[in-house]
């Protein structure tokens, strides 16, 4: 009975709120400019992607980008022009240097647009990457079921990084290539062979940003989260006949000027929004990037030249908290699709 | 000889007669008070009647068939013979009359044509003793009128005799006197909002009753003219009277009246929606209103972020609310002024009451504390029991939560002689909240203030008020990892002010109120301070500003004819921003921003850094019609220069407030008004109409991506704008009977635009656009009806436009998410609000003897459940499976989306 009083309470003051998916009439606009760039050392890290914003409610892209030109202006030293590869995907036929001083500009259908200029940072590092066990507290929120929490038992990994007066900022990305394996059931005679195979756990939650803290002299990025992952490869798998065999992790660490990480951080709010009750009002994120040509004109998107350094890891959690991991820093960086599986043959990129 | 003449002859036949008839008028008064003594038992009637005429030479006239019954045992030691006969046949059927100065006529009762008033009532109150019936001719009755509910006093109440046309009215204790006859009486006793009382009387001689009435309805009015002695003019409008009674006989969530919240139900008062702290009245902003208990101003109105007011109900009076036609002796705030009323204490007895709820209860003591019971008190608090209930949970995200509020507030008031009055009011609050999180909140008030009322003379009357106001914010801050890196914020204001206002009355047609008011505030915006030792967090701090404002006023309300009032008054107010501080100067071709400085200024501890000042001119016309009813009009003209900082659609409890300075001028407001007002059918019903146009200059709007937590130079990030608001109120109300209530509508539009010329300071193409608290439509109604004396049903709807809203219009994917672009600002608007609450009351127990009165509340608030929305967000959620299969969806937020049941149990001693 009293506890029959205490849910009811609870109920009363903090289960009458409800959420519910909402479709308001929202009128149709036309598209602006949408301007993606990526420039880095790393030629593969090197273009910008040109395209145009869609209705909020359209399923199908619009497609109306024609004669469009990108080049790149390294101050003080010339053009670097960008080759269309594909429609509206151009890239750099040269990668920048740290230091100097960049600004794009882009032309299309009779507009310019121009970015503001910016700065190359020095090279980034890490000074080292470790794990710690975690419950990590989950909600599960079925279509057909009430939210309930789930505690699952994962190995967080964290980073340290040095902050400079030259380097301050940097943001992460990831990719978590699970090595599983797979020993088929003979028939009799001749077993067939065994399944190599992988599959890959992107980010494409938040960007995972780094920096001084907020109020804090402390002089570098101390234990900041990358992702975890769980203990139970079983978790990423969709038969129980497959065995995980160990965690390759790609590490990608981006060194960004403080202008970039604050437009990061707004698209963070933007993607993290959670209707609370005292977020403050939207604002728009606007970029770097604008019209010289008509300035009534908006251009979407952000225009940095980002330093670049890539980390790869091998890591095998074990069972449990109690298990032994091994976690090692791999040397070699092969491209590894997104997924596969080859059968007999141990892919080229395999670690053990 | 002299022979009698014949007129000297009738003379003395006439003395002669004279003689007689006083001999036999003064002999009957002396047979009722023959004095009679003797022991009887067992004595029958007939033979008690011959012992009497035989020792006291009175004659007994009856029919023997008549007192054949009875017998009498009594022993009577020098008893009035007419007390010995009532005694005799007290509750009998018989009766008796005196007959010349020495016979009794005994007769049946209900034919002896004693006069009676005819009333319908079936209890008769006898006032006297019975056995004296029949002995006085005239008598005096005192006594009180009382609410029967609450044993209160009603001053004003009538007490009329209609036979005679004599009445009375109670002073301003309810005390009353009249004179009647003795015999049978009905007296009317009447009282504004409450039953008329019939009640039928046996006068024997004096004696003291009390009258108890009862309520026919509720008080809530659209006032617009007050008694003599009130503050407000004769041509008073916009302004609204809510009691503590009818504040709480509303529905309300958790059963818990609130103060604030119960002006929403009038015209032109709206809120954001639940969860809300503060109103808007007008379309103004939640802070543009000077909210004010007993003269000292209230900065956080609200408990548990918006859950519950922080004015406990039980010790409020009264509440006023000025939309407009604000007197001159206010200022401060342009939209409007909350004058909260704190009782000052009964003056009769100890009184102890309060009321449990489902999270929360409260208790209040008060009554007099000298024995001549001229000087009172009253203290009250609340609490609440939600983290107790929070850790019986077996849910962790409860366990680790903290959810508490509590508040004390008191009252000493002082009567020094007939003239003088000081009334002391202090009020304390704390609230803490954290739900799972890392983030600790806690606030809190502290206000004070002193009333010294002085009848310097029958025409001239003082008022000081001296108060203080302080609220406190803070922030406990952990890092996830790094307890190092834990700090706490800290944020603040203090507001001291002094008022005197001298108001002279040298005739009726006139009243003059002059005075003058000096406030001083200390902000505190912002400070961080390390949580752990050692730390990595430096303490920083936001530099703190003092300002001083005054303002000098005088107004003189008075008949310009028997059909015409007019109140004109001025004020003039003067506002210093003072040191220490550091002044920026910006590049005027420029946007304001930290690349724009050209130039500083510093300036020492109380030197003034900006000083701004203005005249504030006030105007109402009140027109009497010739077909009822009145026209009329008001102006005001008002400064602002406190603004509260936030950037968010509601107040929260960490937003901070930043004085008007060098950069940030102050708000200005201009309203004007007209009204028509009438009170058909003598007053059963009330209505009005009322249009006004408000114009707002210096507006403060934000930046994209405005910082305003720890900016030191927030001025940054501000934008200044204009505005306008104009709107039609409509008011109809019934105010007595079994079933009375209101229905009010208000079509209002408030805009704003930003009229600057640099891109960041430009919001949606410098084009007006619908301020967050634009609702074009509301309309509001309450019922109430007195099912029985002890059972009441109370009702509400209201049902109003959605608040404006920026949506995405656009999307587009950037670096593998999907972003949004927004449409320009408050382009949409969410759906319609409504909501139905209702509640019904049992009263166990209205005798006034019974010590303890209690009653049962039970309420439901949002009746039908309705989702209205609270907030529209954007977000990624895979798990709805949605027809354009596109992950990211466009959500809304119900605060309270389903029926919210709650009892209460309100008790009184």
């Amino acid at each position: 009975m009293q506890r029959r009083f205490v849910y009811m309470a609870l109920i009363l003051m903090l289960f009458l709120s409800c959420e519910e998916y909402y479709r308001p009439a929202i009128d149709d606009v036309s598209g602006m400019l949408v301007i993606e760039s990526l420039v880095t050392n790393d030629p593969k890290q090197n273009f910008v992607k040109l395209s145009v914003t869609d209705n909020f409610f359209d399923t199908n892209t619009k497609d109306t980008l024609i004669n469009a030109n990108v080049e790149l202006l390294e101050i003080g030293h010339g053009i670097i022009p960008a080759i269309e590869e594909s429609h509206g995907y151009f890239r750099f036929t040269k990668t920048p240097v740290p230091g100097l001083s960049y600004k794009l500009r882009i032309s299309c259908q009779n507009d310019i647009y121009e970015s503001d200029t910016v700065v190359m940072p020095p090279l980034p590092m890490i000074d080292t990457l470790y794990t710690e066990f975690k419950m990590e507290k989950t909600f599960r929120n079925d279509t057909y079921g009430p939210v309930t929490q789930i505690d699952i038992p994962v190995r967080q990994i964290y980073i340290d990084a040095p902050i400079t007066p030259s380097l301050e900022y940097y943001r992460f990305n990831w990719r978590a290539i699970l090595q599983w394996n797979f020993s088929p059931a003979s028939a009799g005679g001749v077993p067939p062979p065994a399944i190599y195979g992988w599959l890959s756990v992107l980010n494409d939650g938040l960007f995972n940003l780094a920096g001084p803290k907020q109020h804090s002299v402390s002089g570098k990025v101390e234990k900041h989260p990358i992702m975890y992952l769980a203990y139970d490869s079983k978790r990423y798998l969709w038969s129980s006949e497959q065995s995980g065999s160990g965690w390759i992790l790609i590490l990608e660490q981006y060194g960004i000027s403080k202008a970039s990480n604050d437009f990061h951080e707004r698209l963070n709010n933007q993607l993290s929004a959670e209707g609370s009750l005292f977020e403050p009002l939207l604002n728009q994120v606007y970029g770097n990037i604008h019209c010289v040509s008509d300035n009534s004109k908006i251009a979407l998107g952000y225009f940095a030249v980002n330093s670049y350094r890539q980390y790869r890891y091998f890591l095998n959690l074990g069972y449990d908290e109690k298990s032994e991991m091994v976690q090692r820093q791999i040397f070699r960086y092969p491209d590894i699709p997104q997924y596969g599986e080859q059968a007999g043959v141990v892919p080229y990129f395999w670690e053990n | 000889m002299k022979y009698l003449t014949t007129s000297s002859c009738l003379k003395t036949l006439s003395a002669f007669v004279l003689i007689l008839v006083l001999h036999f008028s003064v002999s009957a008064q002396n047979i009722q008070e023959k004095l009679i003594s003797g022991k009887f038992q067992k004595t029958s009637l007939q033979e008690f009647f011959n012992t009497i005429e035989k020792d006291y030479n009175i004659r007994f006239y009856y029919r023997t068939e008549w007192i054949k019954t009875y017998v009498v045992n009594q022993e009577f030691k020098e008893m009035p013979l007419i007390q010995v006969l009532n005694l005799l046949f007290e509750r009998q059927s018989l009766t008796f009359r005196f007959f010349q100065n020495n016979s009794v006529v005994i007769f049946q009762k209900g034919v002896d044509g004693r006069p009676t008033t005819g009333s319908d009532e079936p209890e008769i109150l006898v006032i006297g003793d019975p056995l004296n019936e029949g002995r006085y001719n005239s008598a005096q009755i005192k006594g009180k009128v009382l609410d029967g509910k609450n044993s209160e006093t009603l001053a004003g109440a009538v007490i009329f005799h209609p036979q005679t046309g004599i009445g009375t009215t109670t002073d301003s204790r309810g005390n009353f006197k009249l004179d009647l006859p003795t015999g049978d009486h009905t007296l009317q006793v009447s009282f504004m909002g409450y039953e008329v009382l019939k009640q039928k009387i046996k006068l024997i001689e004096d004696g003291t009753v009390s009258f108890e009435l009862f309520e026919e309805s509720f008080n809530l009015e659209e006032v617009t003219v007050m008694g003599e002695d009130a503050k407000a003019s004769k041509s008073q409008m916009s302004m609204i009277k809510v009691s503590s009674r009818t504040m709480k006989e509303l529905p309300v969530m958790m059963g818990e009246a609130d103060v604030i919240k119960s002006m929403v139900m009038m015209p032109g008062v709206q809120s954001v929606g639940e969860m809300s702290s503060g109103i808007n009245v007008r379309g103004g902003n939640t802070d543009q209103n000077l909210i004010m208990m007993d003269g000292a101003p209230v900065f956080n109105t609200s408990h548990l972020f918006g859950f519950f007011s922080m004015i406990n109900p039980d010790a409020v009076k009264d509440v006023t609310l000025y939309k407009g036609g604000i007197p001159a002796s206010y200022g401060e705030r342009v939209s409007s002024i909350m004058d909260v009323q704190l009782k000052e204490g009964n003056t009769e007895n100890l009184k102890f009451y309060g009321g449990i709820g489902l999270i929360n209860s409260r208790v209040t003591l008060e009554g007099p504390f000298v024995k001549n019971k001229k000087s009172t008190f009253l203290i009250g608090g609340r609490s609440t029991y939600s983290d107790w209930i929070m850790r019986q949970s077996q849910n962790e995200q409860f366990i680790n939560s903290v959810a508490h509020f509590y508040d004390i507030n008191g009252t000493l008031n002082f009567s020094l002689g007939e003239n003088n009055n000081l009334k002391l009011m202090g009020y304390f609050s704390n609230d803490a909240f954290n739900l799972n999180s890392n983030s600790l909140y806690t606030y809190g008030n502290a206000i004070g203030s002193a009333n010294w009322k002085t009848n310097i003379s029958k025409t001239l009357i003082s008022n000081l008020n001296l108060s203080y106001s302080k609220y406190d914010f803070k922030l406990d801050q952990k890092d996830q990892n790094i307890a190092e890196d834990d700090y706490s914020l800290i944020t603040g204001l203090q507001y001291s002010s002094m008022k005197y206002i001298l108001s002279w009355l040298p005739n009726e047609r006139h009243r003059v109120n002059a005075g003058f008011q000096t406030i001083g505030y200390r902000v505190f915006p912002g400070k961080i301070v390390p949580s752990t030792n050692p730390s990595n967090v430096i303490p920083e701090k936001v530099a703190n500003e003092q300002s001083l404002e005054m303002g000098a006023f005088i107004d003189d309300d008075f008949d310009l004819s028997t059909n015409i009032a007019l109140n004109i008054g001025v004020r003039y107010a003067r506002f210093m921003n003072m040191g220490p501080t550091t002044v920026l100067k910006y590049d005027p071709n420029q946007s304001i921003n930290s690349g724009s400085v050209i130039d500083s200024t510093v300036f020492g501890a109380w030197k003034t850094a900006k000083m701004f000042h203005g005249i504030e001119p006030r105007l109402s016309l009140k027109f009497n019609l010739q077909s009822g009813g009145s026209f009329r009009m008001s102006y005001q003209r008002i400064h602002q220069y406190m603004n509260q900082i936030s950037n968010t659609a509601v107040i929260s409890p960490a937003d901070f407030w930043k004085s008007a300075d060098a950069n940030i001028d102050p708000l200005i407001s201009d309203q004007f008004a007209v009204g028509l007002f009438k009170t058909p059918k003598k007053g059963l019903f009330e209505t009005s109409v009322e249009v006004y146009y408000k114009n707002l200059q210096n507006l403060l709007e934000y930046k994209n991506g405005a910082l305003l937590v720890m900016n030191h130079h927030i001025e940054a990030d501000l934008i200044n704008a204009d505005g306008y608001s104009y709107g039609l109120e409509l008011f109809a109300k019934k105010n007595l009977g079994r079933l009375n209530g209101w229905v009010s509508y208000t079509y209002s539009r408030t805009m704003r635009q930003t009229n600057n010329n640099f891109p960041d300071e430009i919001v949606n193409a410098k084009k007006f656009y619908p301020s967050v608290y634009d609702k074009p439509h509301d309309i509001s109604t309450v019922l109430n009806y007195q099912i029985s004396r002890r059972w009441r049903f109370s009702g509400n709807f209201v049902l109003s436009s959605g608040r404006p809203v920026t949506l995405p219009e656009q999307k587009y994917i950037f670096e593998e998410r999907q972003v949004v672009y927004y449409s320009d600002r408050n382009k949409y608007r969410m759906p319609p609000y409504h909501r139905l609450d209702v509640s019904i009351t049992l009263d166990e127990n209205l005798r006034k003897k019974r010590m303890w009165k209690g009653s049962w509340t039970f309420s439901v608030y949002n009746f039908y459940g309705r989702k209205n929305p609270y907030s529209v967000f954007y977000r990624k959620e895979p798990s709805i499976q949605l027809q354009d299969k596109t992950p990211y969806a466009i959500f809304k937020l119900s605060v309270i989306g389903v029926p919210v049941p709650s009892i209460t149990y309100n008790f009184k001693f």
